[in-house]
């Protein structure tokens, strides 16, 4: 199986973070924060160190901002609702996946939505300032597409929103680990990570980088601290992770780190030259593609379809031929119907550094006979 | 020298404040909780060695709130 859905989660993990979870596995399966025992203290240290190299990574100001999660959604959740209050407007964009829509339409949110330009970052920029209102209290938004690629101007956003005083939230499921994020550079309050796509993490891990207040949790339960009281801490990061954390995949961070720094300036590069190898030579062919990824920038994500099949049929043939590839809507709505692509969701191509020249051309083969 | 019971807010501000001192040239490590005062539960301690204000000052200026601290001459 050829394996191209890695905007849903990294297909193929580097040895080194295989590696940390088999050794948390085995020498840090105690629970950390809970018990007085070196073990347990061992495994506190090395979820401490994740922090660290999280916060360092991504431009925060300590570990203590960094919370571990389940998932990005998660993330999103404990943003949204732990910050806006009934009275709040917030600024999203129209490329936006249901873990920020589906939480704002259950709170009720007076929610504005900016459009965002496929090819002009000051259009996009300029859309999300008209949508700001007196009452607007954050600005959240994708930093890259999950059905488009395409790359959000969050460095200019964060400016306009640091002009105006107004939180800014990112969800980064794509982008993390993808393309470089520095949350101070870029004046970002919450940055939502998928810790198991562009970190290649396992899946189940999920983070929230703080550095803006967060008011309320959504979830309470023991943190191994105050326990004599039945209110929930309000010190990051434990009031947000009640419950045993996933050790063994938070133990791979660094390494998931340490892989994309090796490689920080080629990974990008190398994997948006798959997907215009893919674009390139299906033109003029029974494909067809919703973005160019030759212009503008756009993370490692393309949309499209072939004879104007249900995208899910289409990947269900390829399933069949050996190509891993995802229809549908992909969870995002509100980016098929700017796409009009709303009957038939579209086919997702994501590759990863993993891939080959040759894994793309076989893909291309196939498509070309479809 | 005096021995200084810190408790903190948490593991990871436990673990911050003593990496903070050791970097300071303290002697410092941390502890779960002993003597659990009836108000708070459980929770961890840096144990640390030196001039109490010294370290205060130390914890304070990187943002570690301090709940409780007892000395030992």
């Amino acid at each position: 199986m050829i394996y191209f859905d890695n905007a849903a989660t990294t297909g193929h993990k580097p040895q080194s973070v295989i590696n940390s979870v088999n050794y948390a596995l085995k020498n840090l399966s105690a629970n950390p924060g809970r018990s007085g025992h070196t073990y347990s203290q061992n495994t506190a240290i090395t979820v401490y160190n994740s922090r660290k190299k999280v916060s360092d990574f991504f431009g925060s100001q300590g570990p203590e901002t960094v919370v571990f999660t389940n998932n990005c959604t998660t993330s999103i959740n404990y943003v949204l609702k732990g910050v806006l209050s009934p009275s709040d407007h917030i600024v999203v964009s129209d490329l936006e996946h249901n873990a920020v829509m589906r939480p704002l339409k259950a709170m009720g949110a007076e929610v504005s939505v900016a459009k965002v330009s496929l090819v002009d970052d000051k259009e996009t920029v300029s859309n999300f300032e008209k949508e700001v209102k007196n009452n607007t209290k954050m600005i959240f938004c994708t930093a890259a597409s999950n059905v488009l690629g395409k790359i959000l101007p969050i460095e200019k956003i964060g400016d306009m929103c640091k002009e105006k005083g107004i939180l800014f939230g990112v969800d980064a499921a794509q982008a993390a680990g993808v393309i470089p994020i520095d949350m101070k550079r870029m004046n970002i309050d919450y940055l939502c990570i998928a810790a198991h796509k562009g970190l290649y993490c396992p899946m189940g891990l999920g983070i929230l980088i703080a550095r803006g207040p967060i008011n309320r949790t959504i979830i309470e339960g023991g943190t191994g601290t105050d326990s004599i009281d039945f209110v929930q801490p309000k010190t990051l990061p434990e009031m947000l992770e009640s419950g045993t954390i996933n050790v063994p995949a938070i133990a791979s961070v660094g390494a998931g780190i340490d892989f994309v720094n090796k490689y920080k300036n080629c990974l990008l590069k190398y994997e948006n030259k798959l997907v215009k190898r893919l674009y390139n030579n299906l033109q003029n062919s029974n494909v067809v593609f919703y973005t160019n990824p030759n212009i503008s920038n756009y993370a490692p994500v393309i949309s499209f379809n072939v004879n104007n099949i249900h995208s899910e049929k289409t990947v269900a043939v390829l399933n069949q031929k050996g190509f891993a590839l995802r229809g549908g809507l992909h969870c995002a709505p509100t980016a098929h119907k700017k796409i009009g692509t709303l009957n038939i969701g579209t086919v997702r191509f994501s590759p990863s550094v993993f891939n080959t020249t040759r894994e793309v051309d076989l893909l291309v083969k196939e498509l070309k006979n479809f | 020298m005096q021995r200084h019971i810190i408790s903190v807010k948490s593991i990871t501000y436990a673990i911050k404040g003593r990496d903070l001192l050791r970097k300071k040239g303290f002697r410092a490590y941390i502890e779960r909780k002993i003597n659990s005062d009836g108000n708070t539960g459980c929770g961890y301690v840096i144990i640390a060695e030196g001039n109490r204000q010294k370290i205060v000052n130390e914890l304070m200026t990187f943002g570690i709130n301090i709940n409780d601290i007892n000395s030992i001459a």
